[in-house]
């Protein structure tokens, strides 16, 4: 369980924040109280954890950045596709976040390299040099479980890939 | 208190159930896996206790808009969300049918979708099992969570990680245009298999039930004016059939007030044989025979099974059974305040003799246009006719249920006219083995008695019940069924007295409280929906077109924005009582098939 933490002053993160009141917080939370998630023992939080730090964006800054690389080497591979995704929308011009991405769509596990080729869909053209993902999610398309073939399928045209497949469906 | 006009809500189901999705995005009401089951969201009757399941567009500045729809000719749900930042939908449904591999699960599946600009989403979920009454573990799972009470549990899957707070879970995530994501909240079953992705299996069931709903509704043979809002109803009258038996309920919702804070808070999840009578009818107009012979199946199994007031009880539960205890729920708050909420329906041992005449003319109809009725059936008939021939002369609670005490109502009267007639009939149209001299004669002593005894004289309308001046729209049904002409000087008499008594701005009250017998509580209610159906019909046959078409019109504008009626309409036109009835729908189509068939073709 994670520890309840002292009562945080909504205050201090209104006088650092942009005009967006949705900034530095999820559901309510401050990125603090996210990034202790990202170190839980279970699996199931430390992905939470990543997702709300994807939500909460750049103004995550440093501190997400930090937290997020550090989960790429999480023991859970499904743990580190969401860390990428979050380290993406973060700081795209992490390349380890790709790195990660890619090697997801990749993993002996259908539902991570599923996981993997929708979250590069939703990064879609905004990831740079996300073109490097295109030969493997082109494989995909043949993969054996359906969801994957869905899901990189989906991917390669929100790459905007010209293919029979992908041009076709 | 923070409750949304009962009018704002679309409503799903998949023929075993519904839920109630309201233009916020929130399922406020749903009970699961059936109609009558206990509740999994009630928060349409206690803001706070009752369990909701709520999607919607976070909006942090501007004005954000709500709009709900249809898909064309489905019972599929679109509830869109406008504003500055962009706009986005979810599009709500619950599976008719399972995959092929699959065992029957009940589910609501709610996909939520980017249309312009991205959009951020929080989804809120918090169960509240039977009433609020049955506390629940909430668990993380890989799949999304798993909310468990003491006999059952459901999981919500979804592909965003879901986060506990309290009784309930918590999610954002944005969208993109042409980006989704799917929830499926579902009923555990052993057996099921584990990890499964929610795009695919969502998209599969959208395009099965969407698939299932057109097809169903091609088979609707109305061609005349109104047709959406005739195809509207219809749906609606589907949505209320529990497959498994072909029972249909009166209306999927209890406690639902017919008057804000009062106490007039029913429960319709049950089939009344009038209503379900009725609903055939309509079905029948429209071509759908399947409906008509499942629920005459079910109803067949009813005659032999006797009831304390008689041969039939006038309501029973989906699955046929008697007992429908009332109970009060005492811990929960009502729709604003309306109070007590109930479960369960004292009225189910009332006598009330007009279901006779229904049933009677349901199978007159169904023997008519669907299938000829067995000898077995026939002897059951003649059994039911033979008590009612003894017992058609005693007061009872009447088609208004009164818990005021019982009377000698017309209508009771006019539909055991009804009963008797459709039954001789039925035994000259086949050559069926009938007392013909008793029935015939019996029939007409119950004509000449409301000629007599239901008719005022000084007044020039016949009544409410025999004794009273008061006047009861029920009785604009005497010439539907054919029992006097609707061109009679007494039937435009009493005609003209419920327009001059009891229609206000073309709506229509079933009779003045305080003036009639009344249901023995206090305080005021609505215009029944119903009665003013009943009031374009016999506009139309007394061949007052105009008069008939300007209140059928204006009638249609009281529907909310997806053609959904509740019991009543209050005076502000808000719709008041269970939602959606049966009833109102039922009526609505009967009135426009009538109404359009006598404005013939070109006018």
């Amino acid at each position: 369980m994670i520890a309840d933490e002292p009562p945080f002053n909504r205050t201090d993160y209104r006088e650092m924040a942009t005009d967006d009141p949705c900034a530095h917080v999820y559901l309510d939370k401050p990125i603090e109280h996210w990034l202790r998630y990202l170190e839980h023992p279970d699996p199931l939080h430390r992905r939470l954890g990543a997702h709300a730090l994807s939500v909460i964006g750049p103004e995550g800054g440093s501190k997400a950045v930090d937290a997020l690389t550090a989960a790429l080497n999480d023991s859970k591979s499904f743990v580190r596709v969401w860390a990428a995704a979050a380290l993406a929308h973060v700081d795209p011009s992490q390349r380890r976040a790709l790195e990660t991405l890619m090697a997801g769509l990749e993993d002996p596990q259908s539902f991570v390299r599923s996981l993997s080729a929708w979250q590069l869909g939703r990064l879609g053209p905004t990831l740079p040099g996300v073109e490097a993902a295109v030969p493997t999610l082109l494989e995909l398309l043949q993969d054996g479980d359906p969801s994957v073939r869905v899901e990189a399928e989906i991917a390669l045209k929100t790459i905007q890939v010209d293919h029979p497949r992908v041009r076709n469906s | 208190m923070n409750y949304k006009p009962i009018e704002s809500y679309g409503v799903i189901g998949d023929l075993h159930t519904v839920a109630l999705v309201g233009m916020d995005g929130s399922i406020d009401w749903c009970c699961l896996p059936h109609f009558d089951s206990p509740s999994v969201f009630a928060s349409i009757l206690d803001s706070q206790r009752g369990g909701f399941f709520k999607i919607a567009a976070v909006c942090p500045v501007g004005v954000q808009r709500h709009k709900q729809m249809y898909l064309p000719d489905t019972n599929v749900l679109v509830t869109r969300f406008l504003s500055e930042q962009g706009v986005g939908e979810v599009v709500d449904f619950m599976p008719i049918h399972d995959p092929p591999n699959g065992t029957k699960t009940h589910q609501i599946v709610r996909v939520v979708r980017g249309i312009r600009g991205t959009l951020r989403f929080r989804l809120e979920c918090r169960p509240a099992f039977d009433f609020g009454r049955r506390p629940h573990t909430v668990a993380l799972d890989p799949r999304g969570v798993v909310f468990e009470a003491a006999d059952i549990k459901f999981s919500l899957i979804s592909r965003f990680p879901l986060h506990i707070d309290g009784d309930g879970v918590l999610c954002e995530f944005d969208l993109a245009p042409n980006q989704s994501a799917t929830f499926i909240l579902r009923q555990v079953q052993t057996g099921q298999d584990g990890l499964f992705e929610t795009r695919l299996e969502g998209e599969a069931a959208l395009h099965r039930t969407v698939e299932y709903w057109r097809n169903w509704l091609s088979h609707c043979t109305y061609q005349g004016r109104w047709r959406e809002m005739v195809h509207r109803s219809a749906l609606v009258l589907k949505l209320l059939t529990f497959a498994p038996t072909g029972a249909i309920v009166a209306a999927p919702t209890t406690s639902l007030p017919e008057e804000i804070g009062g106490v007039r808070n029913w429960d319709y999840r049950y089939t009344w044989i009038r209503d379900a009578a009725f609903t055939v009818y309509a079905f029948l107009r429209l071509g759908f025979k399947e409906e008509a012979r499942q629920f005459m199946h079910w109803l067949s199994a009813r005659f032999s099974e006797g009831a304390k007031s008689g041969p039939l009880q006038i309501m029973y539960g989906i699955d046929g059974r008697h007992d429908l205890h009332e109970e009060e729920l005492t811990h929960l708050d009502g729709y604003m305040g309306s109070r007590p909420v109930r479960i369960g329906n004292g009225a189910a041992e009332q006598l009330q003799l007009d279901i006779y005449g229904e049933v009677m003319d349901s199978i007159y109809l169904y023997d008519k246009y669907v299938d000829r009725i067995s000898y077995d059936t026939w002897t059951h008939i003649r059994s039911m006719m033979d008590w009612l021939i003894q017992n058609w002369n005693r007061p009872d609670e009447g088609i208004w249920e009164v818990r005021g005490g019982q009377q000698h109502f017309v209508y009771s009267k006019l539909q055991c006219w009804v009963a008797l007639d459709r039954t001789i009939r039925l035994a000259q149209k086949h050559s069926l083995p009938l007392d013909h001299s008793r029935f015939i004669t019996e029939r007409d002593r119950i004509y000449e008695s409301i000629m007599t005894d239901g008719w005022h004289a000084g007044h020039e309308s016949f009544v409410q019940h025999y004794g009273s001046e008061a006047v009861d729209a029920a009785n604009l049904i005497m010439p539907l069924v054919f029992f006097i002409s609707p061109t009679d000087p007494r039937m435009l008499g009493t005609l003209d007295r419920i327009i001059d008594e009891l229609v206000s701005d073309s709506l229509v009250y079933r009779y003045g409280i305080g003036k009639a017998a009344h249901d023995g509580l206090a305080g005021e209610e609505g215009t029944f929906n119903m009665c003013t159906f009943w009031l374009v019909e016999a506009l139309s046959r007394a061949g007052r077109l105009d008069e008939a078409r300007f209140i059928f019109e204006k009638m249609l504008t009281y529907a909310n924005h997806l053609g959904l009626y509740a019991e009543e309409t209050g005076p502000t036109g808000e719709a008041l009582g269970n939602y959606p009835q049966a009833f109102t729908h039922m009526g609505l189509i009967s009135a426009a098939v009538n109404l359009d068939r006598r404005l013939g073709e070109g006018a």
